[in-house]
């Protein structure tokens, strides 16, 4: 790329004030108040496991990155190639957590949450190896970003498809259900008014 | 059934076997039933051998007895793609649940009145069996398989045909890891034990 993009300023602004002193006791500062207050908040119960780990990590990582900031440099100089691929790692890695989560705490069945597993999965494994989106990026000669959004955008037709199947045949069982409810208060009725005859 | 005397339960959508079943369980509990066994239609299940799940429910006071169509020298699974597939299976829910299984998708279930109440109102839907295994034995429920000699299948299919064994392992296998980290509900726990298996 020739003209510098927006998200090159910023990282490289960043990766200057990475070096200066300041900036970094600031963030470790943060990163180890966010520690402490996520293993407290955990200790305590106030905040589940699945929120309080990614929190942790990331106030890890930050701490991490003021004390050496060896990473930030290391990260503004990767390629495009492989931010896109973190970022696409890191989006698949949410889906997968908060579909297990739903999961677990009875919110999806599993015949729903197959496709969403199925999409997270995918897409990380295409992150972590490349080469195997290369059946879309040779033939089809698009960047490798293109072939990601190819990938997700089919799976997602496929759920809102499986989604609309599903809306159909809830309809159906709907309109069964109400027949049967008309039917049996018709009964109900009959039955009540017979022994309202029988016995005055 | 009816004109043979039976009740049925004649319910206005199809729920699966797994909403049928429980519907049979909701059923039992509000009559005050204190047992329940399940039989299912298509003729493999023998009533003749219920006495033997009685017994042993009697002798060792378990919630659950199971009727194993294995144990008896007999092979009655068509396939032998399903044959290892329930066998891995069954290696893998006796490990979880630390009591010995030989047959997950057996029906042929007798129910104790505690049991019941769990279940009517937890019940898998799609394979509901080895499921409702595992999730019994994480509340704490007792149970036990005896080896009872089926009969050959008169009617209906099996509902695991060749794409729905895919469909079946993935199910129940996303389904068994999930159980081991769901909370375990206090509420229908059994009295006494509660078993972190």
């Amino acid at each position: 790329m020739n003209m510098p993009t927006s998200l090159d300023h910023l990282l490289f602004f960043v990766s200057q004030w990475a070096g200066v002193t300041l900036p970094r006791i600031v963030a470790a500062v943060v990163g180890i108040a966010l520690l402490i207050w996520c293993g407290e908040a955990l200790w305590n119960r106030r905040i589940r496991s699945v929120v309080a780990v990614p929190l942790g990590v990331a106030a890890a990582l930050l701490v991490g990155m003021a004390l050496d900031t060896g990473v930030l440099h290391w990260l503004v100089a990767t390629s495009y190639l492989t931010r896109i691929r973190l970022l696409m790692a890191l989006l698949s890695l949410l889906v997968l957590i908060v579909t297990f989560e739903a999961i677990r705490r009875s919110h999806l069945q599993e015949r729903y949450a197959l496709m969403w597993l199925i999409t997270g999965l995918l897409v990380l494994v295409c992150s972590a190896f490349p080469v195997l989106l290369a059946f879309i990026t040779v033939v089809l000669d698009v960047p490798y970003v293109t072939a990601v959004v190819v990938l997700v955008f089919t799976f997602l037709v496929l759920v809102a498809f499986h989604f609309s199947l599903s809306l159909s045949d809830l309809h159906a069982d709907r309109s069964r259900l109400a027949q049967r409810c008309a039917a049996l208060e018709a009964r109900l009725r009959a039955v009540e008014a017979r022994l309202d005859m029988a016995l005055p | 059934m009816r004109p043979r005397g039976a009740m049925a339960l004649d319910l206005p959508c199809n729920l699966g076997v797994g909403g049928a079943v429980q519907t049979g369980f909701q059923f039992a509990v509000e009559q005050g039933f204190d047992r329940i066994v399940r039989i299912d239609g298509d003729g493999q299940h023998p009533p003749a051998e219920i006495h033997k799940l009685l017994q042993v429910m009697d002798r060792d006071e378990l919630d659950l007895v199971v009727g194993s169509r294995f144990g008896l020298e007999q092979k009655c699974i068509s396939t032998r793609f399903r044959y290892v597939g329930i066998r891995m299976l069954a290696g893998f829910l006796s490990r979880i649940c630390r009591c010995s299984i030989t047959d997950p998708t057996s029906g042929f279930w007798l129910v104790n009145r505690p049991l019941m109440n769990y279940f009517s109102q937890y019940y898998p839907t799609d394979y509901p069996e080895p499921e409702a295994l595992a999730l019994l034995r994480r509340q704490g429920y007792r149970m036990a398989e005896v080896p009872v000699r089926f009969r050959p299948r008169l009617a209906g299919q099996s509902s695991i045909r060749t794409w729905g064994a895919f469909y079946f392992a993935m199910k129940v296998g996303l389904a068994l890891l999930v159980d081991r980290v769901r909370p375990i509900n206090r509420m229908y726990a059994r009295e006494g034990k509660i078993h972190s298996a």
